[in-house]
């Protein structure tokens, strides 16, 4: 993790949106920028598993944490991460 | 356990947004080089403006970031060392409504391509140059480029660099481009912003990159791994606004890499120019001028 | 194939700006250059009738730039072509095996000047001919074609376009100096054929740029700002262009390429013979060089002596079935006259097996009067 880290731009706290990381492991060749620029250090690079390519790949350990930055989708550098957005609906109770 | 159980996702799962516009079995750099994020960010660029493949062409020189253009989806060509921009030029003239984009390294663009470069800016060609800057040439084993610092180890420079480097801000901006910016790589979104006015400016665009290269770089010059590089290369980035291109310091011992836009200008592109060139000559009575002056 | 109509007409012109006109005529759009003398005409008479017809005239910062900016137009879907001289065309050999790699189209016109180095820039030569062959580091064919009057400037440039559409390579134009400046009555025909690159055969989703599926090994071209995408690269390729590191790739590839211009040796190959059936002793010659054979052979002729005569308007790939027929038809000697050290004599040495060669090779910068060729044809008869 960065020792200089800064607080990226964070999106504005919906709670009507949930995030999803979504990581193609065999894609994935473990270089750690993701978890790095991370501003909730939500990725990890899994130290028991690994794709066929024998690299180590990264994980996600608290899912239900991400804001939706997408710093980790604008980084990564080999197309293997991409964050899933869903609409949680809500009944709007008027009582 | 095999290798195969443990994919945590199913491939098909993996619906990532610009999986139609990059072959991913391209992609050979090495784990932790931003050649791939400047990549995919240039690709979010284009699809975000909408453009597909019959709107753009992307061309690359020889290196570590010459191999880049085949990840695109797109007309890519990959050309002899340095001769990047001026098959550029002959694309974009031959075929005014693409968008041409540049995309090769520092020693490509500024060393045996280095004349190109200036006399594209100069004829304010509308192509977009974006150079990946990693101050070494990293594809032939890690040797001094024209950005490498005073100082610094390479593999042909084994006692310290001895020559003072190029500041590419500087020479964009005096050769004459219309948008100059410089970015670090992993400043993802102040790169795509600049994408963004490369693509609709009327000219010629420069971008240049700060991808720092740890395995020749940063290995011959003791900075670590790919992590440890972008924290040092992060405590030097100083991000100004609207500062002159001649002040865009870029020096690794005094610890100062000024970033941001230097030149954002409205010039009439290359190719408008050799349009109106037509109408005038087409114009009977100028060329019976000619005619009669030989 | 398409046609063009022009009208008929006869205009006295030079060399170069008969060349520029034909690659008018033959549609070329795209001209990229860089002043050196004596080829400089071609571009200032480009300049001024390229945009006449919609065309692009640049003059690039150097020979490197405008060579690899014309297979930037070719792929772009414009016929282009650079016009340069010794040194120039030396500053495009690297690029020259770019667009064999690539399989562009493009035509580079050479006006050969004296040589080594700047040489004797006002002066003609005959030296750079294995230079137009053997350019480029690698294993390649290329077509050169070598005009030696000033109607076969125009009518050759024409030529070498179709040539370089139909087989998609740079073709060369060798010429040279004298031929370049002097002035001489053009015709131009009403009906010329152009010949159009052949386009993808397939869908985009299905397309690969190097998959030739035809027998005369050319893959359809596609152009960028179609909605084909493809990648080309100077890596040794495979079919789909991705960059492939084995020896059999490089085996299939350099195959084809060299292959796709051997196998079209009947069609390429161009040259005018005189006299070939009954001759004893054969005159051959190309370029400016040519010129003054004819007179002669008609002389020896005269006297009784039984010469023939053979001008090569295609020097590559080289014509070995017209060496091997004159062997047939019995021919003792070949003469080869050139104004160099001997380049294509080596060629034609290949088949001292069929008949004894002997030359006349002076590396000179004017063509040898009839008079001189002739002395030194008394010597061998």
């Amino acid at each position: 993790m960065l020792k200089s880290k800064r607080t990226p731009i964070l999106p504005p706290p919906s709670p009507e949106k949930k995030y999803e990381i979504l990581i193609d492991s065999e894609q994935c060749d473990g270089c750690e920028l993701c978890l790095t620029f991370c501003p909730k250090d939500i990725i990890e690079i899994s130290e028991d598993k690994f794709n066929s390519r024998m690299l180590h790949y990264a994980i996600v350990i608290k899912p239900e944490e991400c804001a939706g930055c997408r710093q980790c989708e604008r980084l990564c550098p080999t197309v293997s991460l991409y964050i899933l957005e869903t609409e949680i609906k809500e009944v709007i109770n008027n009582e | 356990m095999s290798p195969s159980d443990q994919i945590s996702i199913p491939p098909e799962a993996l619906g990532h947004p610009l999986i139609d516009m990059l072959n991913l079995h391209r992609f050979i750099f090495c784990p932790g080089c931003l050649i791939g994020t400047v990549i995919t960010s240039i690709t979010s660029c284009l699809k975000e403006r909408g453009l597909t493949s019959k709107d753009y062409a992307i061309v690359s020189g020889i290196g570590c970031t010459g191999r880049s253009s085949g990840c695109f989806k797109a007309p890519a060509f990959h050309t002899t060392h340095g001769r990047a921009i001026p098959f550029a030029t002959g694309i974009k003239l031959a075929n005014p409504k693409l968008k041409v984009i540049v995309l090769s390294g520092d020693g490509d663009l500024f060393a045996i391509g280095g004349n190109h470069f200036i006399h594209a800016a100069r004829r304010n060609a509308e192509i977009t140059v974006l150079c990946i800057n990693n101050n070494i040439y990293g594809m032939t084993g890690g040797q001094v480029a024209p950005t490498s610092q005073i100082g610094d180890i390479t593999s042909t420079t084994p006692y310290g660099n001895v020559e003072p480097p190029f500041n590419l801000v500087s020479l964009a901006a005096a050769a004459g481009a219309t948008y100059v910016a410089r970015w670090p790589g992993y400043d993802t979104l102040r790169l795509q912003k600049s994408i963004f006015k490369c693509i609709d400016n009327q000219g010629f665009s420069f971008i240049e990159v700060l991808a720092p290269c740890f395995v020749q770089y940063g290995s011959k010059n003791r900075l670590g791994d790919a992590v440890e590089m972008l924290e040092w290369l992060k405590k030097q980035v100083r991000i100004k606004v609207d500062w002159p291109p001649h002040q865009a310091t870029f020096d690794f011992k005094k610890g100062i890499i000024i970033c941001g836009e230097f030149v954002e200008e409205e010039q009439e592109g290359f190719s408008k120019k050799i349009e109106q060139l037509r109408i005038k000559a087409q114009n009977k009575k100028i060329d019976k001028l000619i005619k009669d002056s030989e | 194939m398409s046609k063009a109509r022009f009208q008929e007409k006869r205009i006295l012109t030079t060399g170069n700006y008969a060349c520029a006109e034909g690659a008018i005529t033959a549609g070329c759009l795209y001209f990229a250059g860089y002043p050196i003398t004596p080829s400089s005409e071609i571009a200032a008479y480009m300049s001024r009738r390229l945009p006449q017809v919609n065309g692009t005239f640049i003059q690039m910062e150097d020979e490197l730039a405008s060579i690899t900016s014309c297979f930037g137009a070719s792929y772009a879907g414009m016929k282009a072509m650079t016009a340069t001289s010794g040194p120039g065309f030396s500053l495009m050999a690297e690029s020259i095996g770019l667009g064999v790699m690539l399989e562009a189209p493009a035509v580079i016109v050479t006006i050969m000047r004296g040589g080594p180095s700047t040489g004797q820039p006002t002066n003609a030569s005959q030296s750079d001919v294995y230079q137009t062959r053997y350019a480029s580091h690698g294993d390649y064919e290329i077509i050169v074609l070598a005009p030696s009057t000033v109607q076969e400037m125009y009518d050759l440039t024409i030529r070498a376009f179709n040539l370089s559409e139909k087989y998609r390579i740079p073709v060369i134009v060798a010429s040279d100096g004298i031929l370049g400046q002097m002035m001489e009555v053009v015709n131009i025909h009403s009906n010329i054929e152009l010949v159009e690159r052949k386009k993808p055969q397939v869908p985009p989703e299905k397309y690969k740029p190097f998959e030739a599926f035809d027998d005369d090994l050319v893959p359809g071209m596609a152009i960028a700002g179609t909605n084909y995408s493809f990648y080309v690269t100077g890596l040794t390729h495979d079919i789909e262009g991705n960059p492939e590191m084995t020896p059999e790739a490089a085996e299939v590839l350099i195959k084809r390429l060299c292959e796709k211009i051997r196998k079209a040796r009947p069609q390429i190959n161009d040259w005018e013979e005189k006299h070939l059936d009954d001759a004893n002793i054969v005159i051959l010659a190309y370029g400016i060089n040519a010129r003054g054979v004819p007179e002669v052979v008609e002389q020896a002729r005269q006297k009784g002596y039984k010469v023939g005569l053979v001008r090569l308007k295609s020097l590559w790939p080289f014509p070995d079935e017209l060496m091997e027929r004159i062997g047939q038809m019995g021919a003792s000697k070949v003469i080869v006259c050139e104004m160099n050290n001997g380049m294509i004599i080596r060629e034609v040495q290949r088949f001292r097996h069929l008949f004894m060669v002997s030359g006349i090779t002076i590396p000179t910068t004017i063509p040898f009067s009839p008079k001189f060729i002739y002395e030194k044809l008394m010597k061998e008869v």
